[in-house]
């Protein structure tokens, strides 16, 4: 009963216009108060405060944010843009699949879809249509090929999901590369079909000289996803240091390799990564506190009950939870699904004796799609803000490439070898 | 009126500098931890206590810059949907509701943040009272900034975007 | 009246330390003859040590087992009772904290936070476990070893010529594997439960610290509690305190066995050497707790 209240007023306050943290501590404050006078409201405070304060992993999240935002202010997308140009550029629809691949490898980079969408948006929205490609699947390309970044580690989301469910980062990132790159062919797939039947030109491959000095230019910034995971994998550094090495490297290349780095351009990078990590901080914060009552009232033992009694099996929990985080994930960002979900599905999962790497990695692949349908797609705003389209435009577009992140899904659920190969081949021992 | 916006202005500046500079120590913190592992082979136990106090700082002083950017913007389709009246009192509820809540929060914070005063921090052992402290401070911040919305535009959504920023 | 308490266990309900809690728990709604009910979160549900103490604090959860760390920053003379081979056994351990002197230190000051202790549990021991063979001081000199945050343990690793790493214990395995760490200190049990040993072969048994925890009750509950309740709340503690003495000795020696199994178990020839090596901490403690602590600490090693 107490939360059908929580619950309720959650989505009240979020459809009544309230920014999404204060939506969750209004419910909260407001629950409390009404339904459990006997606990003190200042626990909203000490959940919030101390979810912040002993965060450890979480500290990566600011500095993979100002990792994407050095790379968006120099020239690096382009360069990434341009490597992969010569490699697939020349099949049908090149232009399309230079999208999908850059997005793949900027991904390996940055930790967010909304970064992705507008570095390699930025960039190739405009080209696309130059080159003839209709602003809608130009578009519908940029947006849902973003989607890869948060599934292609160094990851904001992943590290959410890991600090929620107490798994390795590590292991959670290295879960990550293959579900990813085979969401990448599909969507190249699905392009190249499109690509044929509409005749989008193919790319003219550069000469080999020309091809040698795009490559040397721009090796530097391809090593950077390396670097990020070479330092963790060989023990150097921890995977928070890896963040801290990574950004030093970022700010070495864009300032004295490069020199693309104006001190003007400190001031956006510095706001714009404060704004978003503040906002992702918030959230946190308020949705442990958030999640510390559901909890306390015994939801998630009664969700696992019920899932024992009615032996839903692996597959029916998975089907059940894959709607709810696509339902979810279309009127809420990624990062408040698994905020507000996971601590009840994740355990539940756990008692049904699904693998909890496995579990995590679908959860992220079935939420990423939410930043790309309306009515509340990040991603599908800035691209639409780039481009210029209409929302409604884009939704028809969408259905095939959605289509097909749906069957990667399917496909990842029922294979969970596919997930599991990397980071078992690293020590990681499946349940 | 306007005197107070431009007050606000150069907090919300303020805010900006310092909550990167946090950010730029929190970097520095972890570099150091770095590099005392891997030259002096000799890490430290404090780092990772400071850069939570820090983080705590940069999160809480950072939610009215976030506001402020358009960055915690809320889900304002369905209220779109409605009637011009009828959203115009959606929109001051809304942000009466929000008003409130914050005033109810930042009160909880200075509680919790007095009543921590005597416990300490295990390794750097300064008192809890600074690391809670972050909490009724940045929230100050968030609700002044969201009460002079509502006083210049008391029928409208906060989105926390000032449209006139061009025309003064 | 009738009262329900927000019993926490930071541990999974599979732990061995999660009977020993139901226990307390069990024996509490006997005594008070069922007027007193429980509420039992397993896992640190409701948050890690820390914020279980501050929600003893206001009351919010009525009784947890804590460890001394965690009531360290209320009460930094409790980490008497993780200073390096300070105690010889588990018994040791359990009368210091009946001194009057111990009382003073650490009950009073707790209490008046508002987190009142009820009694003490043993809980084993603390060795090492490495990725090389060590058996001798000589073997851990310049080792890499993961350390639990205690300042005055990690202070006693560097005397012992080793270099304590800061990691987090979920990063544990990982940092063994790659070789981030040579090895870690730690209870035993951990080490087979997680399969630690699948990277660290390798299991020295030095004991050099007792595992002490205290199971408390928050201060505002225990005072809305009628004297009887508080009478029989008190018996069921001090019983679990023999409970968890007899489980933990039990335990401990099964771990052992278990550990023998799969990976190499080694003893040291020279412990004197290195328990002469923590003298130094001793004194650094002696000298941040003037008093009452320090004469705790005199009288207890004269005693060995
Ligand atoms: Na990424
Ligand atoms: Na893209």
């Amino acid at each position: 009963m107490e939360m059908i209240l929580l619950f309720g007023l959650l989505f009240l306050f979020i459809f009544m216009g309230m920014q999404v943290p204060l939506a969750l501590a209004g419910s909260l404050v407001v629950t409390l108060l009404l339904a459990f006078p006997y606990l003190d409201p200042i626990i909203v405070v000490q959940k919030s405060v101390g979810a912040m304060a002993r965060a450890w992993p979480l500290l990566t999240i600011p500095l993979f944010i100002m990792l994407g935002e050095i790379f968006k202010v120099g020239r690096m997308s382009t360069r990434i843009v341009d490597v992969t140009n010569i490699f697939v550029g020349r099949l049908p629809g090149g232009l399309a699949i230079v999208n999908i691949v850059s997005s793949y490898f900027f991904g390996g980079i940055s930790g967010s879809a909304t970064a992705d969408t507008s570095a390699i948006g930025g960039i190739m929205i405009p080209l696309m249509k130059k080159q003839g490609y209709s602003s809608s699947f130009s578009t519908v390309v940029t947006i849902t090929s973003s989607t890869l970044g948060p599934i292609v580690p160094p990851s904001v989301l992943v590290i959410l999901i890991s600090w929620v469910t107490e798994q390795s980062v590590g292991m959670l990132f290295l879960a990550g590369y293959l579900p990813a790159l085979i969401s990448m062919l599909g969507m190249i797939a699905v392009a190249v079909i499109i690509s044929k039947k509409r005749g989008y030109p193919r790319q003219p491959t550069p000469p080999f000289r020309e091809a040698v000095r795009i490559c040397t230019d721009a090796l530097p910034v391809l090593v950077t996803p390396f670097i990020i995971v070479g330092a963790i994998v060989s023990g150097l550094v921890t995977i928070v240091e890896s963040a801290v090495v990574a950004l030093a490297w970022a700010l070495f290349i864009t300032v004295v390799w490069y020199r693309e780095f104006a001190w003007r351009d400190l001031g956006t990078v510095m706001h714009n990564t404060v704004a978003t990590t503040a906002f992702v901080g918030m959230l946190l914060a308020l949705a442990s506190a958030f999640a510390w009552l559901v909890t306390f009232s015994g939801v998630p033992q009664q969700v696992s009950d019920l899932l024992v009694q009615y032996n839903v099996g692996r597959f029916g929990f998975f089907a059940a939870s894959i709607a709810i985080f696509l339902v979810l994930g279309t009127f809420l960002n990624a990062g408040e699904v698994v905020l507000m979900v996971m601590p009840i599905l994740f355990p539940a999962a756990l008692s049904v004796g699904i693998d909890p790497i496995h579990f995590c990695m679908i959860a992220a692949l079935a939420m990423v799609i939410g930043n790309v349908t309306p009515p509340v797609g990040l991603c599908l705003f800035i691209g639409c803000a780039i481009s210029g389209d209409k929302i409604e435009d884009l939704i028809r577009p969408l259905v095939p490439f959605l289509a097909v992140m749906v069957a990667v899904i399917v496909l990842l659920t029922l294979v969970p070898s596919v997930v599991l190969w990397l980071p078992e081949t690293f020590g990681y021992v499946p349940k | 009126m306007h005197l107070i916006r431009k007050l606000e202005r150069s907090v919300h500046s303020a805010l900006v500098f310092v909550t990167g500079a946090i950010t730029v120590a929190i970097a520095c913190v972890l570099l150091l931890q770095v590099v005392s592992r891997m030259i002096f082979k000799y890490p430290f136990a404090w780092p990772e206590e400071l850069a939570g106090f820090l983080f705590t700082w940069l999160i809480f002083l950072g939610a009215s810059v976030a506001y402020r950017s358009g960055s915690m913007i809320g889900i304002d389709w369905l209220v779109q949907m409605l009637p011009t009246r009828a959203r115009a009192v959606i929109n001051t509820l809304t942000s009466l509701l929000m008003i409130m809540l914050l005033m109810f929060l930042v009160w909880k914070g200075v509680e919790t943040t007095l009543k921590s005063a005597n416990s300490q921090t295990t390794v750097l052992r300064f008192s809890w009272a600074w690391v809670y402290a972050a909490f009724p401070v940045g929230f100050s911040f968030l609700l002044a900034s969201i009460t002079l919305d509502f006083l210049a535009n008391p029928k409208s959504a906060n989105t926390g975007i000032l449209e006139d920023e061009s025309g003064r | 009246q009738e009262f329900t308490f927000v019993h926490a266990s930071l541990n999974p309900a599979q732990h061995a330390d999660f009977p020993v809690n139901m226990n307390f728990v069990e024996r509490v709604q006997e005594l008070s003859d069922g007027r007193i009910s429980f509420k039992v979160f397993d896992s640190g549900a409701l948050g890690d040590e820390r914020q279980m103490v501050e929600q003893m604090q206001s009351g919010t959860i009525a009784t947890a087992r804590l460890t001394p760390a965690a009531l360290s920053g209320l009460c930094s003379g409790i980490s008497i009772l993780n200073l390096p081979f300070l105690f010889t056994d588990g018994q040791a351990l359990l009368d210091a904290v009946q001194t009057d002197e111990f009382k003073a230190i650490c009950d009073d000051i707790l209490i008046s936070a508002g987190i009142r202790p009820l009694s003490y549990w043993w809980m084993g021991v603390r060795d090492l476990y490495t990725k090389e063979p060590v058996e001798s001081l000589e073997d851990v000199q310049g080792m890499k070893l993961r350390v639990w945050e205690d300042p005055y343990v990690v202070k006693a690793w560097e005397d012992l010529g080793t270099i304590p790493t800061p990691i987090s214990f979920s990063e544990l395995y990982t940092s063994l594997q790659t070789g981030a760490v040579d090895g870690a200190e730690g209870w035993a049990e951990s080490y087979n439960s997680r399969s630690f040993y699948e990277v660290a072969p390798h299991l020295t048994r030095i004991g050099y610290v007792q595992i002490a925890s205290t199971l408390a009750i928050s201060e505002s509950v225990w005072q809305s509690l009628p004297t009887d309740l508080q009478a029989a709340v008190q018996q069921a503690a001090d019983e679990n305190s023999t409970f968890a003495l007899e489980t933990f000795t039990e335990l401990q020696d099964g771990i052992y066995t278990t550990s023998a199994k799969v990976a190499t178990v080694h003893e040291v020839s020279d412990l004197e050497a290195w328990s002469a090596r923590s003298t130094g901490v001793y004194e650094t403690f002696a000298a941040e707790h003037p008093g009452a602590a320090a004469d705790l600490l005199t009288q207890i090693v004269e005693s060995n």
